[in-house]
């Protein structure tokens, strides 16, 4: 994608942290609060029109993040600046409307994301009149259009939710997103549901909506097989800080941190004839109360030094050999040749 | 090498209300000692209901309505509870999808280790086999975590704990449902590497139930592919990854992104799995086949064997080409 595209999101230094409740005790004897740091001093630019990867395994901040960004969650610091509104960080409730007519979401489970007591009419009725998006006398004909473009039938209005298969909810639960027509739609494992047959729907059916409705998209997953088809960039993150972000490809063909390179070699080859595999982890993600000194993922890295465990790397930018902009957070670089500085 | 267990057209119903349910239905298959057979499939395709069946853990609305289940030589699908608890656990034993529900939650996990040793085992003998368990199954300070609940392990360990409740009889064979479908690909990737140790090491043979070609393409010897309760294609791993002979096995292979350019469309199969209470005339999958021909819709295509170890339930196998160049390479 064009580096020089206009810029849609720019996120700085974000921060959300989740206070741990304390017992009456703990509160008498003033132990110090204690929080999960769900996203830690992210710093992630969009570009209109591109697609953004957040990939990352499970507790690693990439909902947490995504949330953040649409203010489900509140970021305790930091700054996301969406083009032509402002920051949205610090926006008041009541201004917050006004952007999720350009920011929404798809969810990871269409069983739980819709609710089971309204029909298909009332769900959509809903948002045209709170947004107001048009006159009450179009309302029926724009809901057919759009659960026309996901690949809906138009008969379906008087139904519920518990009506339809996995997949058909899914769709509806796209077309809720973007009967808004947003500029930016951010799809938190819009597939990992789904059964494996219909997953290709889906994403068929994203890809294609993105192009038709000029859609800029943050796409969270935690397959990276998905993830390389779809994105255009990839964002890894571990324990809620951004460890690597760069173009899809290179970031496949030459990933620098070694989280990264362990992701794409964990995932299982397609391909009985390739069984072995020249690569291991140890030990799972720590809890995101108790972060490791150093480098958060030294735990578990393999070349981790005493420099890692003492010194936490900062999330540098550089040009690769491509002369693509990267971001980097790590002491010691695998495929050092490839960097400039 | 003999067969350890034979499953013969096993039909397995379940009760919905005042309807019946073919989950399973038809289904054969053999397991060679020492071999890792895969099942493959959507759910609701009758996978976990084939599995289920063989150990005789059904849900109450659940029964197996015909056909044969043998372990050994004995028929164990009409065994009596007593028997069959001889048998369950201590020459089969079964791995869970979701560790968090199959153990107990308020028993510690030192306690549910030991349940399925012998009686006449002692106390402190029955504690040395649980440590050791753990230790095989990669926990470290095993001794303390004997008296940890469920609740304060990791998804990952539990699931290790889950393994090692499953082998501390010693099974002979193992029947693993989903065993890593819960867990981040980094610790499928641990979890898998353990199973695939164990059984060697123990000598075991292995059922792995899952959704994933790729856990099935690194793990198994032999595959069947199931859909709508039946077996539609069955073969070994390496035959089946370069010539699947049914458009469903096909369409799956066809349907993930393996370096797919971007202005290249994933080719998903249309529509969607069938209901099983209304299955429709012919060919289950013949709605959403893009094979299908006027006979398709009208008969039932048998299971037939078109190759040495290769099975289809077809009737346009032959119009189907080799796979190239998907399978091959890193992701």
């Amino acid at each position: 994608m064009a580096q020089d595209q206009k810029m849609l999101l720019s996120v700085r230094d974000l921060t959300t942290l989740f206070p741990i409740r304390q017992t009456i005790f703990e509160k008498v004897q003033r132990k110090p609060q204690k929080y999960i740091r769900a996203v830690s001093g992210v710093s992630l630019d969009i570009r209109k029109g591109e697609t953004v990867g957040l990939v990352g395994e499970s507790g690693c901040g990439k909902s947490s993040l995504a949330k953040t960004l649409i203010r489900l969650n509140d970021p305790t610091s930091g700054i996301i600046d969406f083009a032509g509104i402002g920051d949205l960080a610090n926006a008041k409730r009541k201004d917050l409307r006004k952007m999720h007519r350009k920011i929404q979401m798809v969810f990871q489970d269409p069983y739980s994301s819709l609710n089971p007591r309204m029909t298909i009419r009332s769900m959509f009725y809903e948002i045209l009149s709170v947004y107001d998006l048009c006159d009450r006398t179009e309302y029926e004909q724009k809901t057919k259009e759009i659960l026309h473009m996901v690949g809906m039938p138009d008969d379906i209005l008087d139904r519920r939710p518990s009506a339809f298969s996995g997949g058909q909810r899914q769709r509806i639960g796209i077309a809720r997103a973007l009967i808004m027509e947003p500029e930016l739609l951010i799809a938190d494992e819009p597939v990992s549901a789904l059964d494996m047959s219909i997953q290709a729907q889906i994403i068929n059916l994203l890809m294609e909506l993105k192009t038709k409705m000029d859609l800029t998209m943050l796409f969270i997953s935690h397959d990276l097989r998905v993830m390389r088809y779809i994105s255009d960039r990839v964002v890894v993150m571990y324990l809620g800080k951004i460890m690597e972000e760069g173009p899809t490809d290179e970031m496949f063909s030459e990933p620098h941190h070694p989280y990264t390179d362990i992701l794409i070699h964990a995932a299982p080859l397609m391909n009985p004839e390739i069984r072995e595999r020249n690569y291991t982890i140890e030990g799972e993600t720590p809890s995101p109360i108790d972060i490791p000194s150093g480098c958060c993922f030294h735990p578990r890295c393999p070349y981790a030094t005493e420099e890692c465990r003492k010194k936490e790397p900062e999330l540098r930018t550089f040009k690769d050999a491509h002369g693509n902009m990267r971001q980097l957070a790590c002491h010691f670089p695998l495929n050092r040749e490839k960097m400039c500085p | 090498m003999e067969d350890i267990l034979k499953v013969e057209n096993l039909k397995t119903d379940f009760i919905d209300g005042n309807q019946i349910v073919h989950a399973v239905n038809d289904v054969s298959f053999a397991i060679r000692e020492g071999e890792t057979f895969g099942l493959i499939g959507e759910s609701g395709c009758g996978k976990s209901a084939t599995c289920r069946s063989i150990i005789g853990l059904l849900k109450e609305n659940g029964r197996i309505s015909g056909g044969k289940v043998i372990y050994k030589g004995k028929d164990i699908s009409k065994m009596r509870f007593r028997e069959m608890q001889k048998i369950r656990g201590h020459e089969i034993g079964m791995v869970f999808q979701e560790p968090m529900t199959t153990l107990n939650p308020v028993v510690k996990i030192g306690v549910q280790l030991t349940e399925s040793l012998p009686e006449k085992m002692s106390k402190e003998d029955k504690r040395k086999r649980a440590i050791e368990l753990l230790k095989m199954v990669g926990i470290s300070d095993a001794q303390q975590r004997l008296q940890a609940y469920p609740h304060q392990l990791s998804g990952g360990m539990r699931q290790r704990v889950m393994i090692a409740i499953a082998l501390a009889a010693g099974p002979k064979l193992l029947l693993a449902d989903e065993p890593t479908t819960a867990l981040d690909v980094t610790i499928q990737d641990q979890v898998l590497k353990l199973l695939m140790k164990l059984k060697q090491e123990l000598g075991m043979s292995m059922i792995l139930v899952t959704h994933d070609l790729g856990v099935a393409a690194q793990t198994c010897d032999h595959i069947a592919v199931m859909y709508a309760g039946q077996i539609v294609e069955e073969a070994s791993v390496h035959e089946i990854f370069k010539r699947p002979r049914n458009p469903y096995t096909y369409g799956l292979m066809c349907s993930l992104p393996v370096k797919h350019r971007k202005d290249e469309k994933l080719v998903p199969i249309d529509g969607m799995p069938p209901n099983l209470k209304a299955l429709p005339k012919g060919c289950a999958f013949a709605p959403r086949c893009r094979y299908c021909e006027k006979i398709c819709l009208e008969t039932t295509p048998e299971l037939q064997e078109i190759g040495p170890g290769h099975k289809t339930r077809c009737h346009q196998w032959e119009k189907l080409k080799d796979v190239h160049g998907m399978v091959e390479g890193a992701i």
